[in-house]
């Protein structure tokens, strides 16, 4: 069976980046290693923090379109998805599937070497989840 | 100075119901399960990788968890970074002037923990634990 096997990364949603970055910095003493402008043509830029074996991902959106601006509008700034890593994306989303839950069909990652599937929040309490498979 | 993501704390109205989709579902193995009645919660934390995924469940209508989830509803509650040092980083983060919820360390799930002001990092409840294995009070 497929296997999870650490928080890849955590998204936060934010405003306005530069200041996002510079609070992170300065009061919880994270700094970012890479910075991404609209990646895939998203309508947003994002940062990576990376803490321990994870990182957390800034996003700030930029442009006033697609799934990213459409869910910031309504959730506003904080904490907006976790990203787990899993060793078969293809099977855990065949098996979630077969358990009832609601999982898109995998896509490539914003970041390199990596493709992601969602998991519906209605099947996970709330918590916009993303499965990664890094190769 | 925090060296690994803690947990991610997730607000739920029913425990047992998150369980079923955590523990059973995604196949996250449970390795401590406690009531905090001060804190008005009953909690659950799973580990996965060298982190935790903490699920709180409210145990009155006036905890303040049962108001974060009327609120907002069920989700992504807080984010908690491990520390070898608690007590010494909330020296430092108050000499900086850092918004605070806590000005003591206090005893919590991850061990000895404190809140940041929610301001201090745009929107996201930050949490700081040293585990009671590390900590030197």
């Amino acid at each position: 069976m497929a296997k999870l096997k650490k928080i890849d990364h955590v998204v936060i949603a934010t405003e306005d980046l530069a200041d996002a970055l510079a609070k992170w910095e300065r009061n919880v003493g994270l700094k970012e290693d890479a910075e991404l402008n609209k990646p895939l043509g998203s309508g947003f830029k994002a940062a990576r923090l990376p803490i321990g074996e994870s990182f957390l991902e800034l996003v700030q959106p930029v442009e006033e379109k697609g799934r990213f601006y459409e869910q910031f509008k309504e959730r506003g700034e904080g904490l907006f998805s976790v990203s787990l890593e899993v060793d078969d994306l293809d099977a855990m989303v065949s098996y979630l599937r077969d358990k009832g839950a609601t999982v898109s069909d995998p896509e490539p990652s914003i970041w390199p070497n990596a493709r992601l599937a969602r998991i519906n929040r209605e099947s996970t309490h709330g918590v916009s989840i993303q499965l990664i498979e890094r190769k | 100075m925090i060296d690994r993501i803690h947990h991610v704390g997730i607000a739920v109205r029913d425990l047992d119901k998150a369980l079923d989709f955590y523990r059973d579902v995604l196949g996250l193995h449970v390795h401590a399960m406690d009531t905090v009645e001060d804190q008005g919660v009953r909690a659950a934390l799973l580990t996965i990788g060298e982190s935790e995924i903490e699920l709180l469940e409210p145990t009155s209508p006036e905890a303040n968890m049962a108001k974060f989830i009327e609120r907002k509803g069920e989700g992504l509650h807080h984010i908690c970074f491990n520390t070898p040092d608690v007590d010494g980083d909330l020296e430092v983060l108050k000499d900086k002037g850092v918004e605070l919820v806590d000005q003591k360390s206090r005893v919590g799930l991850a061990g000895m923990i404190c809140f940041l002001h929610p301001k201090a990092s745009r929107g996201v409840l930050v949490e700081l634990a040293t585990t009671m294995e590390n900590y030197r009070g």
